[in-house]
């Protein structure tokens, strides 16, 4: 159902929460301050986008992450920025009569609704490890991708198989990506992912009519285009090898760098330093845990938590040395002329020298 | 008689370029025996692909060793260039074609050490351990060891008015009595460079090879370079890009001895050669008494 | 010896306009080297780490040993080879090479970091016999004092009354003198044999550093030779200076003579050589565009023209004689710094030029050699009566 604007008003939903989200979301993209009068305008006046949510192999923290974002009053606001057709989590429904409302709203918003996948898929035994109402998590994503104007995955386990799929992947879990081959699927990793990711997708493309920039990974690039590392707070300290040892130790008393209790910011592409989670803005690093990549897949249930990560890009400030230094001193005109004038001069005295003397023999 | 004497002279002559020059044709090596690694020589393994570059090992260098940081060009940062005065183990960062690559210098502590062989004070040592140590005792500031190391570490204090050498002495006075190990491998997190027996280090280095043969490029620098070093190094990227010399496997002192020794061992040939021209020379002063 | 000789000293001025060039030269350097003793080494050179030797080595030491090496080749042609025709030379040569031989010694004092600690090298506990730089500087020192001994008999007759029956303490001493002098003067024959070749043995370690254009096994006998012919050169070279300098007579067919024995020596030099340069490998080098190819082949250049000058026909011309010898002595001078600035390459793209300090430096030390000798041979009987 879509609601109207005037429910939104008798809602007590007005402007100013509309103009705080398009703050919010402006920030998120990096976008100037001057987008933010359209973006107000796109979330008052457009159609919103349909929005069917599954969820398959997951915990629903995805969902909950969304729940607790703070830039204004959650969840209502949330479910009227976009239109929530179905929802496992949300809706009152259950039984058959979600089946209908699923197979009815696919059918009306056909072609124009947006699927957003919470949760892995197994691909194991036909997919029989997740069923629901009967069908496995494959056919259901199948035919509801199929009508779909584009594909969100949220969380890791939607953008490449999550915990689910760390070893042995029992059930052959996989992401979305795997699966629905024809249409741009569009990755916001994270476990769970900062919700303000997710919605300022949505708001970019409600506002321009696209999607955002995407890297090699579907990942929208304005989240997960820069190392955790070379946004993290702790840098200076890692630069300065201040280094925490032992969890208690004085180092991490005093908020040193993660980096030897396994932190998995140098190899891992995120914004959570700069966005943080909750009211607050906190992030594991900030409250003195290292984090452990869980936007990426061949980091995060694959590599111990504590073992050390790789280092992916050397990038200033860190100043390094390149293998071949010269070190000279540069030459001066006045020595060079010097030697010049030296050896001009050793070489006229002795053509002088040699002027004087007989040029045949003598007596 | 003059003729006869100046063919005699010219005998001399020819004898003492033979001599000068029996290096040439013998082998020079021969004269002085090939220094291998010993059981007890101690030393390094660096694995570059391992090193992060996070650069600890420079910072507890710097604090075993009691060492001023160096500010890089815009004075903030202890962001040392190259090996210094001030800084006697040093992470540097290749970027190329081949890939990306750090890769740590210091002191290579050889097995047949140029600097050691060239010391006219005695002031750099192969120790029993390995270990290349530095004397400022003994030392004369010459600098030939600067001029003959093939890896340029030895580093002279120029700017002091009576300046030291300063090189990485894997912390012998420092942090290996006290904590058995030098102090950077000691800070690395994640072992990309560890202490050992050389020879322990060598089959280590061997057997990475072995089993991760595409990690790596095929050869362990330092087996044989320069006649051996006690610091090894395994990288992905050609050694010469990460600032390491091509050398020959033996070393230069081998050579350079080997020639003194045939020259000079025991004085004897300068000692025939002077009796000879003293015999000559007095000889032709009593005959210039006649005349 | 057949020929009876007679120095005495040459009667000019002492202060003259040149000496006086020269005193200020050497004052210059005495302000910079007052420098080095208060801020070290670095303010007043570039001197780097990657190349830690440059003029003051090469000039002070090398060049310089080379080319007063005359007191060297004299001695063993007029004592061993019984030439006693050249004994006329042997003061002068003895002097320059005590001048030269002595500043390069006194080089050592400024150009190491820790001078104090060159008494270490008479120290028994710190000789490092394996070093050829130890030899080198062994050798010098006792060398140094050799040519001192050998020069002493020309400041003794000063003090010597005139007669020949009279004595006093410098005339005991001169007899005495003379009497061991055979001992000296073997020694002043083994000993640079042994420096000259080990001046050319320190760049052996260089290895790879060192150019195959240049490097090789053979270096302590490449310098010796050229040495040996750099020697011969120098004292016709300077005995041609000061007869044009202060309008004496000269054999030209002496000088002649002096200088076919050198060219024998540098065709010897020529063929080892070349023999090392293809045996390591240079050839290629040889014809590299750069400052190391010009280089070299600036040396051969040097040598060819001295041999042209210096061919037979031409050897009756004092003048020819001047220049050739001249010529090969620039191209040995040239050999040495080919060997330790230009063909070392510390490590790649380093390069080396000194700096205004570190040049005056070595021009007033020069300066004053040349000073000390030209007021040398005026206040002492060096110089051959004419």
């Amino acid at each position: 159902m879509i609601r109207s604007n005037n429910f939104l008003a008798e809602k007590g939903v007005g402007r100013r929460d509309f103009l705080k989200l398009s703050t919010q979301v402006a920030l998120v993209l990096g976008l100037s301050p001057a987008i933010i009068p359209k973006m107000t305008h796109a979330l008052e006046t457009k159609e919103k986008p349909a929005v069917i949510w599954l969820h398959f192999q997951e915990c629903t923290g995805c969902t909950e992450s969304l729940l607790r974002s703070s830039a204004v009053d959650v969840a209502t606001l949330i479910l009227d920025v976009i239109s929530l057709e179905y929802h496992e989590t949300l809706f009152a429904a259950a039984g058959h009569q979600i089946e209908e409302q699923l197979q009815s709203a696919m059918k009306r918003y056909a072609g124009k609704y947006v699927l957003v996948v919470e949760g892995a898929i197994p691909t194991k035994e036909n997919g029989h490890y997740c069923m629901i109402g009967g069908r496995t998590a494959l056919e259901m994503l199948k035919e509801t991708a199929e009508q779909a104007a584009a594909v969100i995955s949220i969380g890791s386990c939607a953008s490449w198989g999550g915990i689910p799929s760390s070893g042995p992947n029992p059930t052959g879990a996989v992401g979305v990506n795997q699966i629905i081959k024809n249409k741009p699927v569009v990755n916001v990793p994270g476990c769970p992912p900062n919700p303000y990711n997710f919605l300022s997708t949505v708001v970019h493309f409600l506002t321009f009519g696209k999607l955002p920039a995407l890297d090699k990974q579907g990942r929208p690039k304005f989240a997960y285009g820069t190392l955790i590392h070379d946004q993290c707070e702790r840098r200076g300290h890692f630069n300065a090898q201040r280094f925490v040892n032992e969890f208690g130790d004085e180092g991490h008393r005093r908020g040193w760098c993660l980096y030897k209790m396994g932190c998995k910011g140098p190899a891992t592409f995120a914004n959570c330093p700069e966005q943080g989670f909750n009211r607050y803005k906190t992030w594991p690093v900030s409250i003195g845990h290292p984090c452990f990549g869980c936007v990426e897949k061949d980091v995060a249930f694959t590599v111990p938590l504590h073992t050390v990560s790789e280092v992916l890009s050397p990038n200033p400030p860190q100043v390094y040395a390149s293998p071949q230094q010269a070190g000279n001193k540069p030459a001066s005109l006045i020595a060079a002329g010097a030697v010049g004038a030296a050896a001009g001069i050793a070489a006229t005295a002795v053509v002088m020298k040699g002027k004087k003397l007989p040029d045949s023999e003598e007596g | 008689m003059t003729i006869k004497r100046r063919n005699f002279i010219k005998g001399i002559a020819g004898a003492g370029a033979g001599l000068a020059a029996a290096p040439l044709i013998a082998n020079t090596a021969s004269a002085r025996e090939v220094k291998m690694v010993e059981d007890a020589h101690v030393g390094m393994l660096y694995d570059a692909t391992k090193c992060v570059g996070c650069k600890s090992c420079e910072v507890a260098c710097k604090k075993a060793n009691k060492l001023p940081p160096e500010l890089d060009v815009s004075g903030i940062y202890d962001a040392p260039r190259d090996l210094s005065e001030k800084t006697m183990n040093i992470i540097k960062l290749y970027k190329g074609d081949e890939g990306l690559s750090y890769v740590k210098r210091q002191c290579m502590h050889c097995v047949d050490p140029n600097c050691v062989s060239g010391c006219p004070t005695d002031a750099l040592n192969k120790m029993e351990n390995g270990v290349v140590t530095y004397d400022p005792d003994a030392c004369c500031g010459c600098r030939y060891c600067q001029m003959n190391c093939p890896f340029n570490i030895p580093k002279f204090e120029f700017n002091h008015f009576y300046g030291k050498i300063v090189k990485c002495e894997l912390c012998y006075t420092t942090n290996l009595p006290e904590k058995g190990q030098p102090a950077c491998t000691e800070a690395c997190p994640n072992g990309a460079v560890i202490y050992g027996k050389v020879k322990k280090l060598l089959a280590v280095a061997k057997d990475r090879l072995k089993q991760s043969p595409s990690l790596y490029i095929n050869h362990v620098y330092g087996e044989k370079e320069g006649g051996g070093t006690s610091v090894l190094y395994l990288a992905k990227v050609p050694f010469e890009k990460l600032g390491f010399p091509k050398l020959k496997d033996y070393s230069d002192a081998s050579i350079s001895e080997g020639i003194q020794h045939t020259l000079y061992q025991g004085l004897i040939a300068p000692a025939i050669v002077y009796a000879g021209i003293a015999a000559i020379a007095f000889r032709n002063r009593s005959k210039e008494k006649e005349e | 010896m057949t020929h009876t000789t007679s120095p005495k000293p040459v009667e000019a001025r002492i202060i003259t306009l040149p000496a006086l060039v020269l005193t200020v030269l050497f004052l210059i350097s005495a302000y910079f080297l007052v420098l080095r003793y208060i801020g070290g080494i670095g303010p007043v050179s570039n001197l780097t780490h990657n190349q830690s030797w440059g003029l003051w080595k090469v000039i002070g030491v090398l060049v310089g040993a080379a080319l007063v090496n005359g007191g060297y080749v004299t001695a063993f042609v007029v004592y061993i080879m019984n030439r006693g025709q050249y004994h006329r030379f042997v003061r002068q040569a003895v002097l320059f090479s005590l001048l030269g031989y002595g500043f390069a010694g006194l080089s050592l004092a400024y150009d190491t970091g820790r001078y104090v600690n060159l008494l270490n090298f008479f120290i028994p506990k710190y000789m490092q016999t394996n070093s050829v730089l130890f030899e080198v500087g062994v050798c010098i020192t006792a060398y140094i004092v050799i040519l001192f001994i050998e020069f002493l008999p020309a400041v003794l007759e000063k003090f010597m009354p005139e007669g020949k029956d009279s004595k006093n303490w410098a005339a005991s001493i001169h007899s005495f003198l003379n009497k061991i002098l055979f001992l000296t003067v073997g020694m002043g024959v083994v000993l640079p044999t042994m420096h000259q070749s080990g001046l050319g043995g320190l760049a052996v370690l260089f290895g790879n550093k060192l150019s195959p254009l240049w490097y090789s096994p053979a270096l302590s006998l490449l310098y010796v030779v050229s040495s040996i012919f750099m020697g011969f050169c120098v004292v016709v070279a300077v005995e041609c200076w000061t007869a044009s300098s202060y309008n004496r007579k000269v054999d030209a067919k002496l000088m002649g003579t002096l200088l076919k024995m050198a060219k024998y020596v540098a065709v010897l030099y020529v063929l080892i050589r070349w023999v090392e340069i293809i045996r390591m490998g240079g050839v290629g080098a040889a014809f590299d565009f750069g400052l190391e190819a010009g280089s070299f082949w600036l040396e051969w250049i040097l040598l060819i023209l001295g041999f042209y000058f210096a061919r037979n026909s031409a050897l009756t011309s004092l003048k020819s004689v001047f220049y050739g010898t001249s010529l090969l002595l620039a191209s040995g001078l040239l050999y040495r710094i080919n060997t330790y600035i230009v063909g070392f390459e510390g490590s790649p793209g380093v390069t080396y030029f000194p700096s205004f300090p570190e040049l005056m430096i070595s021009v007033g030390m020069f300066a004053l050699q040349i000073l000390v000798f030209i007021t040398a041979i005026k206040l002492f009987p060096i110089l051959e009566e004419e």
